[in-house]
């Protein structure tokens, strides 16, 4: 504690007064203040699953939940090949094998048949404390093997970060292929928060845009070109079935759920030039919140439901602004730089991620809306439609790689970088989930 | 009672003489430590206090009479603050402590008693040495295994990402002479208990530490140490 102090104050002072500090001190035990840390990510290792089930395992478990978990960017991964033991039960865990290679953490399991389907007995081990963290058991269907590998993989992402996992999540994003050929098409995807298992909600010869999740992760919204002009649609997943909801004059753009699901923002140019309303989804009554010559558009909402933020130029360039839905009082949130736009409120409504252009380079960026400090995430270009993930930490962008739309991943805090496996095709408009 | 009455004079130099330099502390003090140190200005006040509680025990022992060293303190250290302690401030003063306490001098540091004579003596030699030698009391080795004790749990904490500034837990370590870890308790949680277990495996992970080979040096500071984890340099 007497160790780093900078400053210019007499050294004979100085040393008096820890000398009088300590010296009352003296007789009571050390007391040690620890203001920093490193922050290295963590080591720990996830023993692949004992297969105790019918057949041959369809799928590593251990091996998608260490994908999960390397993914965070929170922790370092010991590779089975340098495990010393493969235990499948907390009781065959013997400390040392794992303390001698610094391990943290050892996450381990089995998985077995039920009547039903599959059951994963799974737990997680604290090394240095020798203390068991949790020991659980979890049922599936027979097909759902990578959805029970990522619900481990949000339970021990939790349980050691203090954050819920996000990792049973999905994506929406569209894929476009063909571009400017005869073949042209556009297709609506949904794929796990790790980019496998995508499926297609829509395909049209058109271009679809702006797709976006209802709260409770079972509706999208979208625009659809299909009948030549901008549409928005509603679609239920599991269904498939469609609602078209407007296909006024002009543009019928960027719809996104309020928080309660009730309603409905998004940007019509019916009046002349874009402005922001409100869509009640139960009455279908419209209700217009912006009224301006400028451009207003790609609203989102805030976490509660209070205020619309949006995009606007009526200031010049664009730039964030946020209307609260009742009283329509509006300020401007961003004034760092000349162009900002798209931008999502976080969770705990003191950040705002949105895209931010500097030195005509388009980047992903925060602004810290307490102390109005700006921070450039990605050193990507052409970054696009930032979607924060449901537990805060991760925001899903489009950018692009090699002349080709690619979707990229970004911590909050900018520290974890990762690119999503590419399909064919230019994938652009991603949207992350709710927690489903 | 009478015994009682002798310590007035030199309570009153001891108590003046601290807030005196904690006043030429504060006045100087111009910008915040690079660490902060919240264990040190104010414990100082309660020691004294507790020091000066338990008197009227001492006070029935006859042979209270060492009073030349409380006398002459005061002067001691009030040319203390200035100048002269600017390089090297800890053998300086006790020199003039040692030979006015009765307490025979220790053979192996013998520039400052040690924490164990301190303790062992009765309490009109206790506060006598507390006051007249005030910081001396520690020896100037303990200081660099702290540094050295704190440097391995820095490097060793990686904080979640839940962590923000301003979240703070108590971790208690006990150590042993040969400067293993035998036991972490959270003695006061952040409410966070991610954060918790990060402080918990940085200390875990740090261990073994250096400590003093001087029993008496590691049963003073090292047997047991509290450490708060209070993050600063987070980005929240």
């Amino acid at each position: 504690m007497v160790l780093v102090f900078s400053g210019r104050r007499p050294l004979s002072l100085l040393l008096l007064w820890i000398a009088l500090a300590l010296g009352a001190s003296a007789r009571g035990e050390l007391a040690i203040e620890i203001t920093q840390g490193v922050d290295a990510p963590v080591p720990i290792a996830v023993v692949p699953f004992a297969w105790q089930a019918r057949g041959r395992p369809p799928e590593d478990l251990g091996k998608i939940i260490r994908f999960d978990l390397a993914r965070s960017g929170q922790f370092a991964m010991t590779a089975p090949e340098d495990m010393l033991s493969l235990p499948s039960r907390p009781e065959e865990l013997y400390v040392r094998d794992w303390r001698v290679q610094g391990i943290a953490y050892v996450l381990l399991g089995s998985v077995r048949s039920t009547e039903s389907g599959v059951e994963a007995r799974y737990a997680l081990f604290d090394v240095f404390a020798e203390r068991l963290l949790f020991d659980e058991t979890l049922e599936a269907p027979p097909g759902q093997l990578r959805a029970l590998a990522h619900r481990i993989s949000d339970r021990a992402y939790e349980q050691l970060t203090g954050i819920p996992g996000a990792f049973s999540t999905r994506l929406l994003y569209v894929v476009a292929q063909n571009i400017a050929t005869e073949a042209e098409t556009f297709r609506l995807e949904m794929a796990d928060a790790d980019g496998a298992n995508a499926q297609t909600l829509l395909k049209s010869r058109e271009p679809i845009l702006s797709a976006s999740w209802s709260p409770d992760g079972q509706t999208v919204v979208y625009v659809s070109f299909e009948t030549g002009k901008p549409a928005i649609y509603l679609q239920e997943i599991a269904t498939g079935r469609r609602e078209k909801l407007t296909d006024f004059e002009g543009l019928n753009g960027s719809p996104v759920f309020s928080p309660d699901g009730k309603q409905l923002a998004l940007v019509l140019s019916a009046g002349g030039n874009p402005d922001i309303f409100v869509l009640d989804l139960e009455t279908r009554k419209l209700r217009q919140l912006t009224r301006h010559f400028a451009i207003d558009t790609e609203p989102s909402w805030t976490a509660d439901g209070e205020a619309v933020i949006f995009t606007s130029n009526r200031g010049g360039g664009p730039q964030i602004y946020k209307m609260n839905v009742r009283s329509r009082a509006i300020e401007r949130l961003t004034f760092v730089g000349d162009y900002n736009a798209r931008a999502r409120m976080l969770a705990d409504g003191r950040y705002l991620i949105f895209v931010h252009r500097q030195d005509g380079i388009f980047h992903i960026a925060t602004q810290d809306l307490e102390r109005g400090t700006v921070q450039i995430l990605t050193e990507t270009s052409l970054d696009e439609s930032p979607s924060v993930a449901p537990n805060g930490s991760m925001a899903i962008y489009a950018t692009r790689s090699n002349g080709r739309g690619i979707l990229a991943v970004v911590s909050i805090d900018g520290r974890v970088k990762y690119r999503l496996p590419s399909t064919e095709g230019d994938v652009r408009e991603p949207a992350w989930s709710p927690f489903l | 009672m009478a015994g009682l009455r002798a310590y007035l004079w030199p309570l009153a130099w001891a108590l003046l003489f601290h807030a005196v330099a904690l006043g030429l502390f504060s006045a100087n003090w111009s910008s915040p430590p690079a660490l902060r140190q919240s264990s040190t200005a104010e414990p100082m006040m309660a020691e004294l206090l507790t020091l000066v509680a338990p008197a009227p025990k001492a006070a029935p022992k006859p042979k209270a009479k060492p009073r030349p060293a409380p006398k002459a303190k005061p002067k001691t250290q009030k040319k203390a603050p200035p100048a002269p302690l600017a390089e090297a401030p800890a053998p300086a003063r006790p020199e003039k402590a040692a030979p006015e306490r009765n307490a025979p001098p220790a053979a192996p540091e013998p520039e400052k008693p040690s924490l164990q004579e301190v303790l062992g003596t009765d309490f009109e030699d206790a506060l006598a040495a507390e006051a007249s030698s005030d910081a001396s009391d520690r020896p100037e080795a303990v200081g660099s295994y702290e540094a050295d004790l704190m440097a391995r749990i820095v490097s060793q904490w990686s904080r979640p990402p839940s962590a923000r500034n301003g979240m703070s837990c108590d971790l208690r370590l006990a150590l042993v002479p040969t400067g293993e870890l035998v036991s972490v308790t959270l003695v006061r949680s952040s409410g966070n208990a991610a954060f918790d277990r990060s402080a918990e495996l940085a200390v875990r992970r740090a261990a073994p530490f250096q400590v003093p080979e001087d029993p008496a040096v590691f049963d003073a500071y090292f047997r047991s140490v509290t450490v708060t984890f209070s993050p600063n340099d987070l980005r929240y």
